[in-house]
């Protein structure tokens, strides 16, 4: 059985404004230690698809339909008190700006032991030791020291590291981590990446990351899906959606980003306009408006999702449906 | 040098703060020299509180530089604008404009474009009425704009849209530099592509000169001629574009390629990294020796101690490390 199964989400925001479909027929599924990686820009709902995982969409957001299986429980129909046996024991989730989500006013030792003392049945002398323990597991230089600091304390890496040490104090089977170098300086981003990596291995536990960056899912994930204007429009093992990117959006996120061996003085492939505002999307395919290889039918329907060849690389999009596929061939002959 | 528009020597800034009483001096840039030739783009590239930032706002005069000299040539004057005062710079603003990170914060949300693009002019007095208006017409379709944008706010306008805005701002009084602070970290990576690719048309068109300052790596490979790299108020490395990556000399610039991920999971896990140790060291207490020595995998004794100074190892190649 897979760890974390998702099925066909649905996640409204009911604004004033209008309905926000911010998550809008999302599947995936995740296997025991593996890393998924989800890709795309603001407002494609990445964020939203992890905060309905753990179960903190608040109002104005609803999950109006799907189902999320973890370990067979579907997390959505559960009640509050009962969410609370999975969420920072089962599930953990580490976020982009670790100054907010810390407690400035409580030292950052005490913010774990208040953890565990919550979740588990250890004496505050065990917690202790446990939470030092962990802060050792983060590579924090002086954890002792640290365990009495707080949190302004501590420069922007060495907080996230208290994150991560918090998120994996309990053992949890998931890991969400929304954007967790974001805010970090590169030689830190690097860092950070590479003890998500080793604690991933030598716990056990599967991660979904959440990014913007092509670079960190390059860098970290067995898995990933490109999600754009609510929808997962293309994913697959990491290594066959980079070599043999398919939907138009990914190519051109793709291109989109200077490489160290884009020549010099060509330019960057770029998606021309903007994301569509989710209160009213585009009809048909979402990206219609943006792409460069539109036919008529994007305009009018929705793509399906299909799976191509034999492995599990999907991708929602008209250009490779077999109905299609005359009108592609054209269209290629024209474009070259 | 004829060509050079700008050159900045040994520039130096220092802000008191003052925290529950007590005062205590951060040194944000401790001597930093380069020169800008015409139409050239010179990046610069460090972590959060390297002072590339605050070199960008001391060239544009939004600070006053504590010693240095930062000389203008336009016009076939060379000045001095590090010794001149507020009153006798705005002269000379309109050759050194500046776009920066966050479009939201820095466009008048009460003005419409075509106000906030005609207050320039008219601060700066250029032309009529009607000139103004042919070049604010002129500049918004330079910038990928139309006329009908002209008379709406900011606040209709996406990210991506608001950069191009303030880079016609720039744009509008044909200035020799522009310095960019940061101007697609705010952006989706869609977007980003759309406004580099700009600002390239920009300056092929209009010879413009850019500083280019970004903590992304490969937007600033792209973009730039020359790199500088900046740790701690000191720029440790300065070469050619191309030179840089080929052959970077000192261990922090090597550290900081190192740490540019590869979209391309191949590349990505067979390639050597280097990982760094430990955070970038507080700008109130300089070390004695080289600002780097605490966090060097190649540190040995003489680095604490003695400061490294500045060497042209190939032409138009600098740093500053004892052993490089």
């Amino acid at each position: 059985m897979a760890l974390l199964e998702v099925k066909n989400l649905r996640v409204y925001f009911h604004t004033r404004e209008g309905t926000v479909k911010a998550v809008d027929d999302v599947s995936f599924t995740l296997e025991k230690n593996e890393t998924l990686c989800l890709v795309g820009e603001s407002g494609c709902g990445k964020s939203v698809t992890a905060l309905s995982i753990i179960g903190l969409i608040s109002n104005p957001g609803k999950i109006e339909s799907g189902q999320i299986l973890f370990e067979g429980v579907d997390l959505v129909k559960l009640k509050k008190s009962e969410l609370r046996k999975f969420r920072g024991t089962e599930i953990s989730m580490i976020f982009q700006e670790p100054m907010t989500s810390l407690n400035p006013s409580l030292k950052v030792g005490f913010q774990i032991v208040e953890l565990l003392l919550e979740h588990f049945n250890v004496s505050k002398t065990e917690a202790k030791n446990l939470a030092v323990e962990f802060l050792k597991k983060v590579k924090i230089p002086d954890a002792v020291g640290t365990y009495d600091k707080y949190p302004h304390q501590l420069s922007g890496g060495m907080r996230q590291r208290v994150m991560i040490a918090m998120a994996l104090i309990s053992k949890p089977s998931l890991l969400i981590a929304d954007e967790p170098t974001t805010a970090l300086d590169v030689t830190i981003q690097l860092q950070i990446l590479e003890l998500i990596r080793d604690l991933k291995n030598s716990l056990g536990t599967s991660v979904i990351l959440i990014t913007h960056d092509m670079g960190v899912v390059a860098n970290l994930a067995d898995k990933v899906a490109v999600m754009y204007a609510g929808k997962i429009v293309e994913s697959g093992e990491v290594f066959e959606v980079f070599e043999n990117p398919l939907h138009p959006y990914t190519v051109g996120l793709l291109g989109s980003i200077p490489k160290l061996d884009t020549p010099k003085n060509s330019r960057l492939i770029s998606i021309p306009g903007n994301v569509p505002r989710l209160i009213n999307p585009p009809k048909g395919c979402r990206f219609h408006e943006r792409c460069s290889r539109k036919l008529e039918i994007c305009e009018i329907a929705e793509p399906p999702e299909m799976t191509i060849g034999n492995s599990n690389h999907r991708i929602a999009c008209w250009l490779y449906s077999d109905e299609f596929q005359g009108a592609v061939d054209t269209d290629e002959r024209y474009g070259s | 040098m004829k060509d050079t528009v700008l050159e900045v020597k040994d520039i130096k800034k220092e802000f008191v703060v003052s925290r529950f009483g007590r005062k205590k001096k951060i040194y944000a840039l401790n001597g930093v020299s380069f020169d800008l030739k015409k139409g050239e783009v010179l990046g610069i590239v460090g972590e959060s509180g390297c002072g590339k930032t605050t070199l960008g706002r001391v060239i544009s005069k939004i600070y006053e530089p504590t010693s240095g000299e930062c000389i203008l040539n336009v016009e076939g004057k060379e000045i001095d604008i590090a010794k001149l005062d507020e009153k006798k710079f705005r002269s000379y603003r309109k050759y050194i404009q500046m776009i920066f990170q966050d479009p939201f914060a820095s466009l008048n949300p009460r003005l419409t474009i075509y106000t906030t693009l005609y207050d320039v002019l008219k601060a700066h007095g250029i032309g009529n009425k009607d000139y103004r208006n042919e070049l604010i017409e002129k500049t918004i379709k330079e910038v990928g704009l139309e006329n009908y944008h002209l008379f709406r706010y900011p606040h209709e306008f996406s990210g991506g849209q608001r950069q191009r805005i303030s880079i016609a701002r720039a744009l509008i009084l044909n200035p020799d530099i522009i310095i960019a602070d940061e101007p697609v970290s705010a952006l989706d990576v869609s977007i980003q592509s759309q406004i580099i690719n700009l600002m390239l048309d920009i300056r092929e068109k209009f010879g413009v000169s850019y500083i280019f300052i970004s903590h992304d790596i490969s937007v600033v490979r792209y973009i730039s001629d020359k790199v500088m790299v900046m740790y701690l108020g000191f720029a440790v490395e300065k070469a050619p574009v191309d030179v840089l990556f080929d052959r970077p000399l000192h261990p922090y610039t090597k550290a900081l390629l190192s740490a540019i991920l590869t979209p391309d999971p191949k590349k990505e896990r067979t390639r050597k990294k280097m990982i760094l140790q430990g955070d970038v060291p507080d700008p109130s207490k300089i070390p004695m020796g080289c600002v780097f020595a605490d966090r060097c995998p190649i540190k040995k004794d003489i680095c604490e101690k003695v400061k490294p100074e500045e060497r042209e190892i190939e032409k138009d190649h600098f740093v500053s490390c004892h052993f490089a």
